[in-house]
Parts: C-alpha cells; sequence; structure tokens
C-alpha cells in the first residue's frame, strides 16, 4: 500500500511502486484531468506540481513522491478561479484542450517562481507541446496575469 | 518469455531510399495522368528566351495530436456501446457494428472530446474495431488506448510527393509558358481505392490545376505513385505540399523576372481579386519592404483553399548552423463570413505552428517497412520558444462561406523558405528544412 497527498488529501492505493504518478492518479484515483501524450516526458500533458515544482507524472514513479505534495490541475482551485485558469479563459486559449491542463500547471508553477516572467523565462519554463498550436495565446494569458 | 520473431509482411524489405526512387520515378514518367493543360506548354518553353527549371519534394508526415487514439467499447447482448474521440460519428457506428457482427441499430457511439484530429480521426479508426473485439472476447467494458509509438507509426500518413518545374519567359521577362509534374501518393489510394479505378486524383493536384497566376501556356500532370505507406487528410491536404511547391516557384520566377515577389504576384494575379486583396492586406499589414533588423528577411506566399483565401508575409533570419528563426507572421485571411473573429484568429494562429512544426522538423521515413519514428523526441514539434508572434488581419468579403481551419497553413512553409532564400542565397527544395539547410559560410 503506497499513500500519496495529492491536493492536500491522503490518498492510499494499492500499486507497483514503479507504477509512474499518471496512471495512479487516471486509473486508480479517477483524476483525468492529468493527461497522457508520450510516456517519456518530452510533451508535458502530464504536467503536474510535486512540491510546487511543475513535473511530467508519465516518468515520475509512484514510489518517488510518498512523502511529497503533489497537485493536480483538480486541486490548481476548486472552482476553476485561479489566476491562470481565469486568464486562460480571458484569453480563449484552449482549442483542443487537451494539453492545456499541463500548459496551466507549467504556468502557475512559474508564475510561483517568477511571477514578472519575461518572454525568455516563458519560453524556458513553458516546454509543453501544443499541436493546436496555442502558444501565442498562452504566453499572453502569462503575461496578463504579471501584470495583475 | 516466449520469443517473439516478428513478420515484417510482405514490404518488409522496403526502405526509405526505394520510396523516394519510386515516388521521383513518377517526375519523369512517360505517361503521365492527365491534369489541367491551357494552350501550348511544350511549343511555348521552346520558344522561351529563358528557362528555368526547379524540383522540390515534401516528405510522409504524421499527424501526432496530443491526444493517441482510443476508444472504449462495451459490447453487451443487446447493444455495442462505443466512447471515442472521433471526428467521424458515422464510420464510428459502421466500424463498430461490422466488428460486433450487429445492425447498426444495435450500436450507440458516444462522442467525446476530441485531444486533436487534424484528420486522423476521420474513416481510419481501427481502434474502434480493436476495443469492440477486445471486449466480446472478454465480456467486460475495454479501454483501448495506444501508446505514443502505436500512434505515430499506424498512421495514415499526409503522402509523399515531389514536384518539377519549368517555366519560360520572353525576351521582355514575361512568363509565357509553365510546366508542372507532380509525383507522388494519392490519398484515394488508401481511403478510397475504387475511386482511382476512374484513371487519376484530381485532388492531388490541386493549387494547379486551379492556379490562379495568368500564365497564358500551362499544363499540370500527375505521376502517380502509390507506396505500401498508407495515407490520408492531414490538416490542409494536398495544398500542404502543392502550395509549398507553387510559391516557392513562384518566387523562383520572380527572381528570373527580375521583379519583387509581391509585385510579380501582383502582376499575375491582377485578374483574381480576392487572391489580389488577401495578398494586399498581408503585405500592407506586414510592411512589406519595409526596413528590417540586420539579418531579418521577408518572403510572400498566398493559397487559397477550403474557400478561402490567405496569404502570409514570413519575416526570418537564419543562424549560422543554417537553421531559421521565425520572428513574424502575419496572416490575412478572406473567408467570406466571419462568424466568430477570434475563432478565425485562432485558428490561423495555430496553423502557423502547424506548417512550422512540418517545415523545421516533419518527416516521416521507412525502414524495413515500417515507420522509423515513433515519439516526439525523434518526430518533433515546435514549442513555446519557437513560436513567433502571429499577427491575424480579417479582410473578409462576405459574399461566400470558407472554411478556416486549414487554408492558415499552406502560405506559411514557402512564405518562410522565400525569406530564408534572401537570407543565404540558397533555395531550399527539400523538406524537412532541418535536413535540407546548410551551415551558412562566415560573413
Amino acid at each position: 500500500m503506497i499513500t500519496l497527498t495529492i491536493n492536500e488529501q491522503k490518498h492510499e492505493v494499492e500499486v507497483d511502486p514503479s507504477t509512474p504518478l499518471l496512471w495512479v492518479l487516471r486509473d486508480k484515483l479517477a483524476m483525468t484531468g492529468t493527461k497522457f501524450g508520450c510516456g517519456i516526458a518530452q510533451c508535458g500533458a502530464c504536467t503536474v506540481h510535486i512540491n510546487g515544482m511543475a513535473a511530467r507524472a508519465c516518468v515520475t514513479p509512484v514510489s518517488m513522491v510518498t512523502d511529497a505534495k503533489i497537485t493536480t490541475i483538480e486541486g490548481l482551485s476548486t472552482d476553476g478561479s485561479h489566476p491562470v485558469q481565469a486568464a486562460w479563459v480571458a484569453h480563449e486559449v484552449p482549442q483542443c484542450g487537451y494539453c492545456q491542463p499541463g500548459m496551466m500547471m507549467a504556468a502557475a508553477a512559474l508564475l510561483t517562481q517568477k511571477p514578472n516572467p519575461t518572454d525568455a523565462d516563458i519560453d524556458a519554463a513553458i516546454t509543453n507541446i501544443c499541436r493546436c498550436g496555442t502558444y501565442p495565446r498562452v504566453r499572453a494569458a502569462i503575461h496578463s496575469i504579471a501584470k495583475t | 518469455m516466449l520469443p517473439i520473431e516478428w513478420d515484417r509482411g510482405p514490404n518488409g524489405h522496403v526502405n526509405h531510399a526505394d520510396v523516394l526512387a519510386f515516388v521521383k520515378s513518377g517526375l519523369t514518367a512517360t505517361d503521365p495522368l492527365e491534369g489541367a493543360s491551357e494552350g501550348d506548354v511544350v511549343a511555348a518553353i521552346a520558344k522561351g528566351a529563358k528557362v528555368i527549371e526547379a524540383e522540390y519534394h515534401a516528405p510522409f508526415l504524421s499527424h501526432a495530436p496530443m491526444e493517441p487514439q482510443n476508444a472504449t467499447a462495451r459490447v453487451s447482448a443487446d447493444l455495442v456501446e462505443i466512447w471515442a474521440p472521433t471526428q467521424n460519428i458515422e464510420a464510428t457506428l459502421n466500424l463498430a457494428a461490422k466488428a460486433a457482427g450487429v445492425d447498426i441499430g444495435k450500436v450507440k457511439v458516444h462522442p467525446v472530446m476530441a485531444g486533436g484530429g487534424f484528420g486522423r480521426r476521420g474513416g481510419q479508426l481501427e481502434y474502434v474495431p480493436q476495443a469492440v473485439e477486445l471486449s466480446m472476447r472478454m465480456g467486460k467494458p475495454v479501454q483501448v488506448i495506444w501508446s505514443r509509438e502505436e500512434d505515430i507509426r499506424h498512421d495514415y500518413y499526409r503522402p509523399i510527393s515531389s514536384a518539377k518545374f519549368k517555366a519560360a519567359f520572353d525576351a521582355q521577362n514575361n512568363p509565357i509558358a509553365w510546366d508542372t509534374r507532380i509525383a507522388g501518393q494519392s490519398i484515394m489510394s488508401t481511403v478510397n481505392p475504387e475511386a482511382l479505378k476512374k484513371g487519376t486524383d484530381l485532388g492531388f493536384l490541386v493549387c494547379f490545376t486551379d492556379n490562379p497566376y495568368d500564365v497564358p501556356n500551362r499544363r499540370v500532370d500527375f505521376g502517380m505513385r502509390n507506396t505500401h505507406v498508407p495515407v490520408g487528410y492531414w490538416r490542409s491536404v494536398n495544398h500542404s505540399q502543392n502550395g509549398y511547391f507553387r510559391e516557392c516557384f513562384v518566387d523562383e520566377m520572380a527572381e528570373a523576372a527580375g521583379m519583387d515577389p509581391y509585385q510579380f504576384r501582383r502582376k499575375l494575379l491582377a485578374n483574381s481579386p480576392k487572391q489580389l486583396a488577401c495578398m494586399d492586406a498581408a503585405a500592407k499589414a506586414a510592411g512589406w519592404g519595409r526596413s528590417l533588423p540586420q539579418g531579418v528577411f521577408q518572403g510572400i506566399a498566398q493559397v487559397d483553399g477550403y474557400g478561402s483565401y490567405v496569404a502570409s508575409v514570413v519575416e526570418a533570419s537564419v543562424r549560422p548552423d543554417g537553421h531559421p528563426k521565425v520572428h513574424r507572421v502575419v496572416a490575412a485571411i478572406d473567408c467570406g463570413h466571419v462568424v466568430n473573429p477570434d475563432t478565425v484568429k485562432a485558428q490561423t494562429e495555430g496553423a502557423v505552428a502547424w506548417a512550422l512544426s512540418a517545415a523545421l522538423y516533419g518527416e516521416i521515413t521507412i525502414k524495413n517497412g515500417g515507420v522509423e519514428q515513433g515519439n516526439y523526441h525523434d518526430y518533433p514539434m515546435v514549442k513555446m520558444a519557437e513560436m513567433p508572434v502571429v499577427e491575424v488581419v480579417l479582410v473578409p468579403s462576405y459574399d461566400f462561406w470558407g472554411g478556416v481551419g486549414e487554408p492558415g497553413a499552406p502560405p506559411v512553409t514557402p512564405a518562410l523558405l522565400n525569406a530564408m532564400y534572401k537570407a543565404t542565397g540558397r533555395r531550399i527544395r527539400n523538406l524537412p528544412i532541418v535536413k535540407d539547410s546548410q551551415p551558412r559560410s562566415a560573413d
């Protein structure tokens, strides 16, 4: 039995310790906001926060995060009111939407570390793939939060 | 563990060099399929004071939507239920009914939000019958999720194709003839082989059968070369290759005529008011010919398709290693009526990223009959750091209804390549750029 702290709640799961956190979230805990895109930490669709830092859940064995504070997109806010979520709505960022939970988690982590990120900071921190090409709006939304 | 010996099938011996040689043989075939012809292109070229020639190539491309292909099936005695991200509910219904051996009245499809489709989730949905068959055998609901590797290696690819051009000019540098040969794999060879029995696939020749540039003698024909690799509809379909071929060669024609590429296009589009207005809007918004930072150059292209008109100006520089940095893309779109301006802008912005990922990096190659690439590390995408500023200008002329999902992509690649030519003096005629670019000599 493995105990995880996710979105400030304790969860006990019966899984192989090498199971990626992504599949524990999706298949064991029905938190399907975190997405599978590549399985090798290339695309960022599975981005969550581990102790406040953006991390890729698809390559994070669940055994590594038993003592960590994990935040998923479901925990970013309870009502979609997190500044990143509000900015995403205001800028109509998503198209298909599949990469956006990961994008928002990466953006939220960046803004925690750098409340006024430069374009270069955004380029360095947002390495998620969006096939719809929403990058210009992601950038604009992040800047809009920094200004507020 | 059971030792597995894979049977690579009847095409297991085919490698990419074989595919390339086969496709390119269509460029010199003496029995091409007819496309369109006006005037006498052969006689006009023979009379030309100047003749230019060029050959271009475009690779297979995968869709690689963020959500890998998947379907969930629950088969019971009286109902087959499917949950799937699909662009084609009717095809989903038919495939599920066939797999279960039941009438479509016994099938219920729950279409769910799709994590990108771009043509991949159209008619070829083999993960649906997979889920049905597994659910039937296991007697319980089954969710099938392909790995990213399965998604990229079992796609219906943007067809590989090549183009060979000849253009002739009179003594005053007016273009008098334009001959085009397209070689490549018809999408119909995979999605509707019956349609090919009538002879050809004119859809493969778009941008040429409806070429708006006024040149008195023109011809396009088709050396169809269907490989064993399955092909399909990929966002912007055949305009993705043909728009790039045509608009790069138009730049070569402009240079041969000694004219600015924008003014050369204006001259040949005098009788195509929609294309002309759209291109003028892009040139004006971009400030065509304006003074730019050292090393930054502009390229232009215009392609109509899917009922809409798009012109793009790309501002790019070229690094010492030959790789471009795209600074700014200005796109003007006339889609007739605009319902939601923000959606038109969003789609046109997204089309820039779509085109750039393909132009910079996209290539699917074949080894031992199968696809070599498997994930985003060897089939890379443009990310935030490489995404240019995109400015979209809406110039609706309000007397038709055009699409906005596809037409934004085709002009981007040729406009970029035309800008890169100004920077380096070397034409790139083979994609992806990462493969055909060369380090620049010290300057």
